[in-house]
Parts: C-alpha cells; sequence; structure tokens
C-alpha cells in the first residue's frame, strides 16, 4: 500500500514476531497451542493480502467511500495564537466514519476475515470506539459479531454500548478482575479459544500475538501517509514533531510508522498519568511499567513486586490498560521516539481547550495528546512545526465529563 | 537428558492410565491445597498438577480464573507454591509433582530463577500453557539442565507439522487438549479425539495425557482406553468452590474431593465401579 514517494519501509519484526530480536527484543507469539494455528493462517493471510492489488484496492476504496478518507489536516489557528510556540495541525481521525481511527484497522481485518472464510468476529473494546467500529465493519460485512467490555467501561461509555447494540453486536459485560481494557481483552481471547474456527478475533490496537502488532500497525498508518502529503503540500516540509496519545498503541503507531526513518521528525507518544506516575492510580505502561508478557506478547507491562498485573487507572476508558504495543517498547528502547505522560486533570483541562478554542471536542484520549502538545508547542517556539494526532472524537465522553467536572 | 526423571518412571511403571488431578495453589487455602494433594496421591492420583494463580490467565477457563482470583484475593504469593511443593516433599510425597504457570510468571522471575525454584521445592516438571512449541526459548534447555520435564500442550486444531514439532519437544508427557476451548467440564467427548490422540502416539514414545474438559468418571473411563493419562481440573476446582460454599472446609472438603479423585482414578485406571 505504501507510495514508492514516501518513506522507505521502516524496520519490520523478524520472521517470528521479534522488533528488536528474540532474545531481547518485544513481540513474539506467547498463546495457548490452540490459538497457535489461527495466528499462523492470520500471517499467512495477511501476506499474500498485502500483495493482491484486489485487496489493496477494496480498502482504499473502503477509506475513500466509507471512511470518508483522507480526512483533513487542519491548522489550529487559535490555539497556535494562544500558545505562542509551534505552528499546531491536527489530524482529524475524528471526522471519519465512526468518530475515531480504529475504523481503519477493522475494516482491514474485517477484509482479512473474508479471505480466511470465517463469518463471525469477536473484539475487546475499552472506550468502546474499537467495539462500534468493529460492529460497523461486521454490519458492513454480515458477519455476526460479539464485543467484549468490562463492567466499569460499560458504566463509562454507555452511548457506545447502544451503539453496538443498534449496530447489531453482542456487548458481553466483563464482570472479573478490573472489570475494564485488560479483562475484555482476556475474556475475548477465551472466546476465541473455544470459537477459533469459525471466529476471527479482530484486536483492536498493536497488540496480542503476532502478526497483530503489525498487521494494526499498517492498516492504522494510512494516518501518517495522508499526513506526510498534506505536510509536504502545505508547508513543503515535514514536521519537527508529531505527538498521539498511547494506549495500546494504535493510532500513535499509524501516524508514527510513515516517519520512522526521517529522524528530524520528533515522534512522542502520551501515556496517561492518571492521578500521576508516582502514585498507584497511572496507566503510564512505558514510563513505569518493566519487561514482561501480557495478552500474548513481550513487551512492557505493569506489574506487582510478584508478577501479577498490577490495577491501573486512567480517566480515558481507551487508555486504561497495563501493556502496551511492543513496536513502542522497541521504540522507547532504541531512543527513536519518546514517551511522556499527561495527568488525569491535564486531559480534561485539554478537552475543554480543544473544544473552546478550535471548535473540536476531542475524545479524552485524544486529549492527552492535546495536553502534552500545549507544553511541547511552547518549547518547541514559533518556526517549528507540530502534528497532533487527534484520534477521536469526544462525544462518547460528554456524559461522563460533565460528571466529573460537576 | 540421560537421567530418568520421575514423571518418565511413572508412565513406564504403569501398567494402566495415569490419572492425574489439578488443583489450584492457595484455594481456597495453601493448607488444604496441602492436604487435597496427600488426598489426592493417597486416592489413586498417579501425578499430580499445582496450577499458580496469575491475574489474566488466558489459557485457563472461568472456573479456573475464578479460583485464581479467590487465591489472589486472600493474598496469595508465588513463592508460597515452592513452599507448598517443599512442605509435601518433607511430609514424604514420592508422587510427581507438575507446576502449570504462565509465562508472565516464568519471565517475571526469570526463566532459571523460576524453573531452579521450582525443581528445589520438589516439582518435577513443568507446564507452561502460553509458552508454545517453537517459542519456548531457553525453556527447554533450562528445564532439562534442571532436570525438569517440560510438558507442552496440542490442541484439536494443531496441524500435522505442529505435532511433529510438539511430539519432538515434549517431555515426561504430551497435554493433549481434548476440545479446542478453555478449560471447563463438558458433557460428552469430542468426535476427534481418538483419532487425534492415535496420531499423536504414532509420532513418539512419549506418553499422551488427555485434559481439558474431562469432568466425569465415565469420561475418565473412556479416555484411559486410548491416552496415557487422564487429566481433571476444572470438575475438581469447581466441586471445591461449591463445597467451600456451602460451609464445608477444611476435613469435610478434603474427604469428598479425596472421594471424587477416587472415583475418577479407578476410572481411568479401568476399575469398574
Ligand atoms: C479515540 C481514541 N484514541 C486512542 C485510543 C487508544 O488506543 P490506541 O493507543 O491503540 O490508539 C482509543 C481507544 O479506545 C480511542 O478510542
Amino acid at each position: 500500500m505504501a507510495d514508492a514517494t514516501q518513506a522507505a519501509t521502516a524496520a519490520q519484526p523478524d520472521a517470528r514476531g521479534f522488533f528488536g530480536g528474540e532474545a531481547t527484543g518485544f513481540g513474539g507469539r506467547f498463546i495457548p497451542e490452540t490459538l497457535m494455528p489461527a495466528c499462523e493462517e492470520l500471517e499467512r493471510e495477511y501476506l499474500a493480502a498485502k500483495k493482491d492489488p484486489a485487496f489493496v484496492n477494496e480498502l482504499e476504496k473502503l477509506f475513500r467511500e466509507y471512511v470518508g478518507r483522507p480526512n483533513p489536516l487542519t491548522f489550529a489557528a487559535r490555539m497556535t495564537k494562544d500558545l505562542g510556540g509551534a505552528k499546531i495541525y491536527l489530524k482529524r481521525e475524528d471526522l471519519n466514519h465512526t468518530g475515531a481511527h480504529k475504523i481503519n484497522n477493522t475494516l482491514g481485518q474485517a477484509l482479512l476475515t473474508r479471505r480466511m472464510g470465517k463469518k463471525r468476529v469477536i473484539a475487546e473494546t475499552g472506550a468502546g470506539q474499537h467495539g462500534v467500529a468493529t460492529a460497523t465493519a461486521a454490519a458492513l460485512f454480515g458477519f455476526e459479531c460479539c464485543v467484549y467490555m468490562g463492567a466499569e467501561d460499560v458504566r463509562r461509555q454507555a452511548l457506545n454500548v447502544f451503539r453496538m447494540e443498534l449496530l447489531g453486536s453482542k456487548v458481553v459485560t466483563v464482570q472479573s478482575g478490573q472489570r475494564t481494557l485488560k479483562d475484555a481483552c482476556n475474556e475475548a481471547m477465551r472466546d476465541w479459544m473455544s470459537s477459533v474456527r469459525d471466529t476471527h478475533y479482530i484486536i483492536g490496537s498493536v497488540m496480542g500475538p503476532h502478526p497483530f502488532p503489525t498487521l494494526v500497525r499498517d492498516f492504522q498508518s494510512v494516518i501518517g501517509r495522508e499526513v506526510r502529503e498534506q505536510m509536504m503540500e502545505k508547508e513543503h516540509r515535514l514536521p519537527d514533531a508529531i505527538v498521539a496519545c498511547v494506549g495500546g498503541g494504535s493510532n500513535a503507531m499509524g501516524i508514527f510508522y510513515p516517519f520512522l526513518l526521517d529522524k528530524d521528525v520528533r515522534l512522542v507518544g502520551v501515556e496517561p498519568a492518571g492521578e500521576g506516575v508516582d502514585t498507584h492510580r497511572h496507566a503510564a505502561t512505558l514510563a513505569r511499567g518493566r519487561r514482561g508478557v501480557l495478552h500474548g506478547m513481550k513487551t512492557y507491562v505493569l506489574q506487582d513486586a510478584d508478577g501479577q498485573t498490577a490495577q491501573v487507572h486512567s480517566v480515558s476508558a481507551g487508555l486504561d490498560y497495563p501493556g502496551v504495543g511492543p513496536e513502542h517498547a522497541y521504540l522507547k528502547d532504541t531512543g527513536r521516539a519518546e514517551y511522556v505522560s499527561a495527568t488525569d486533570t491535564e486531559a480534561l483541562d485539554a478537552f475543554q481547550y480543544l473544544a473552546r478554542l478550535e471548535g473540536i471536542i476531542p475524545a479524552l484520549e485524544s486529549a492527552h495528546a492535546i495536553a502534552h502538545a500545549r507544553k511541547l508547542a511552547k518549547e518547541l517556539g514559533p518556526d517549528k512545526i507540530l502534528v497532533i494526532n487527534l484520534s477521536g472524537r469526544g462525544d462518547k465522553d460528554c456524559e461522563e465529563v460533565r460528571r466529573l467536572l460537576k | 537428558m540421560s537421567t530418568v526423571t520421575r514423571i518418565q518412571q511413572t508412565f513406564a511403571s504403569l501398567k494402566h492410565a495415569a490419572f492425574i488431578p489439578f488443583f489450584t495453589a492457595g484455594d481456597p487455602d495453601l493448607g488444604t491445597t496441602a492436604a487435597l494433594v496427600r488426598e489426592a496421591a493417597a486416592r489413586g492420583a498417579d501425578l499430580i498438577e499445582i496450577g499458580v494463580p496469575f491475574s489474566d490467565p488466558i489459557a485457563d477457563g472461568p472456573v479456573i480464573q475464578a479460583s485464581y482470583y479467590r487465591a489472589l484475593d486472600k493474598g496469595f504469593k508465588v513463592e508460597q507454591v515452592f513452599e507448598l511443593a517443599r512442605a509435601l516433599r518433607q511430609d514424604g510425597l514420592k508422587t510427581p509433582l507438575l507446576c502449570m504457570v504462565s509465562d508472565s510468571l516464568v519471565f517475571h522471575r526469570g526463566l532459571d530463577a523460576f524453573f531452579g525454584a521450582a525443581k528445589e521445592s520438589g516439582f518435577d516438571g513443568m507446564i507452561v500453557p502460553d509458552l508454545p512449541a517453537g517459542y519456548e526459548g531457553d525453556a527447554a534447555r533450562v528445564a532439562a539442565a534442571k532436570g525438569l520435564d517440560l510438558v507442552f500442550l496440542c490442541a484439536p486444531t494443531t496441524p500435522p507439522e505442529r505435532r511433529a514439532l510438539i511430539a519432538q519437544r515434549s517431555t515426561g508427557f504430551i497435554y493433549y487438549i481434548s476440545v479446542a476451548g478453555i478449560t471447563g467440564t463438558r458433557m460428552a467427548l469430542p468426535p476427534d479425539l481418538e483419532a487425534n490422540v492415535k496420531d499423536l502416539r504414532g509420532r513418539t514414545r512419549t506418553p499422551v495425557c488427555v485434559g481439558f474438559g474431562v469432568s466425569t468418571p465415565e469420561q475418565a473411563a473412556a479416555v484411559g482406553t486410548i491416552a496415557h493419562g487422564v487429566i481433571v481440573g476444572s470438575a475438581l476446582v469447581k466441586q471445591i468452590a461449591e463445597l467451600v460454599k456451602a460451609g464445608n472446609t477444611g476435613e469435610k472438603l478434603v474427604k469428598a474431593i479425596g472421594a471424587q479423585v477416587q472415583a475418577l482414578a479407578d476410572a481411568a485406571h479401568g476399575k469398574h465401579a
């Protein structure tokens, strides 16, 4: 799918799915034997599909005519003026059909599902955006769909639960563990164990066993490719920095990936600091985690001293996850990307800030990127260019934010 | 590895299928787990699996996950599974013990440290259900160096090339998953079970044991005629939870589970009730 005039292909994981090598790297496939054949099949299908013009064209057509791509790169004039620093552009994933970047991935995986002859899809969801995007793709392709969502998130993101049901999906409320995203992942994996023969698990971020981190990144990298083109058109040069929020890390990988080889472009991922990274209530995996294994991948994980997964917290349901995609772990260790964090309070401020200054209500997830960009724009100074990945819109968060601001 | 492990000796000396119960360490408490293991050994268990509670067990079904959460809620610490094995060995338990643990916990402590502690405390083998053949890294080498068996799982979905790999890598026995699903109790045994077990047996001299979804003595008897061993986990763990819920703990619980183990063991051994 990559245009030859754009960035050369950056590093791929090795044949077994490790970024940075098996001994010291991240990724792999740490899953029950029952799921191994499905991951192998998915890898084979994906490698074939990537080279199949019919597949590539169909996905591009869906992006154009169903998602509404390319979406704009909007110059944020009032925000730029207010901060008095770098020129700020917003990549408008919020304008996609279903309101977030998640649809880029679910349509790609839905096409793969059809190629594999499977008729049912399942997904985990935190904020509900990936669940909605999966339910949407399932409706479009005529698949049966079941979405797993933690009970706490069902409460926080009630509107999205209704949307999924409206789209014909079953939503299963997960009551185990912390009742958030990681528990929804456990439950979806468990479903997949017994349904794997006719079901594809549409993982919602650049996480899980190989090849998911790679294929989700590839589907999401349409974001970065468009930014490159739009930037050249508007500014005739590449940006100085790109900022994106990091939950599992798919919107960030999608916008970073086409710039990995452009060493002068700073890539900045923003993790959720919750009530502060020095408290026990945050989900800043790259800042405070250590190497571990979770949900089929070797990556940074927030764990307690005994190796049990730690309790995590973020005001944003989509970032409330104790792991992170393995490629981010690799980019952190190699220093190619920098990872910072924004607190719940900073995100809530940024949520309102963007609404008032630009007339755009961002998703709480994306608000973390905006919060950090407010600092970075000043630091960079006026002749620099900063791109923020506005990964989604905030309609789904209005109820919860209203409750929190009261 | 040239030395014969306790697990290998056990299979070599058995004249019938082995019966292998599974217990979660620390459910309902560690003292009871120790008593359950001793009771099971006395009632005909040939090998015993002990599960290490983990917060995110993707390979286990809801019954075992719930038991892990119960143990963790009571403050279970990984070190205690080693203390448990050590205490059982000091008590004179001779039955082979297998440690079933998520790779997450092994990786956290370090492969060498985890396997070392397991061996030193009295375990004979490791089952790491989220470490599939081909991704075991140094695990096979470290297990062999410590004198532990490393048991790999094989599923109904496993294609022939992977079956060959599993047959080659697994030591002690091969754990054949009877259903393409998570651990739990199922009503009937799947129709492809016999053919798949036969296929595996044709590939290796390593014993093949069947688990995941075996719950009744009837099923245990049926599996006992086609495999080298019968593994029962969820059915026992579920019964333990129900007994505890009904207020039956301590000796009462241990005797009731002991009777269930005996019925399953007799069936697996081909003794008719
Ligand atoms: C709008 C939005 N942005 C970001 C995320 C976080 O996911 P990722 O880090 O994979 O982009 C989510 C997840 O729900 C989301 O809905």
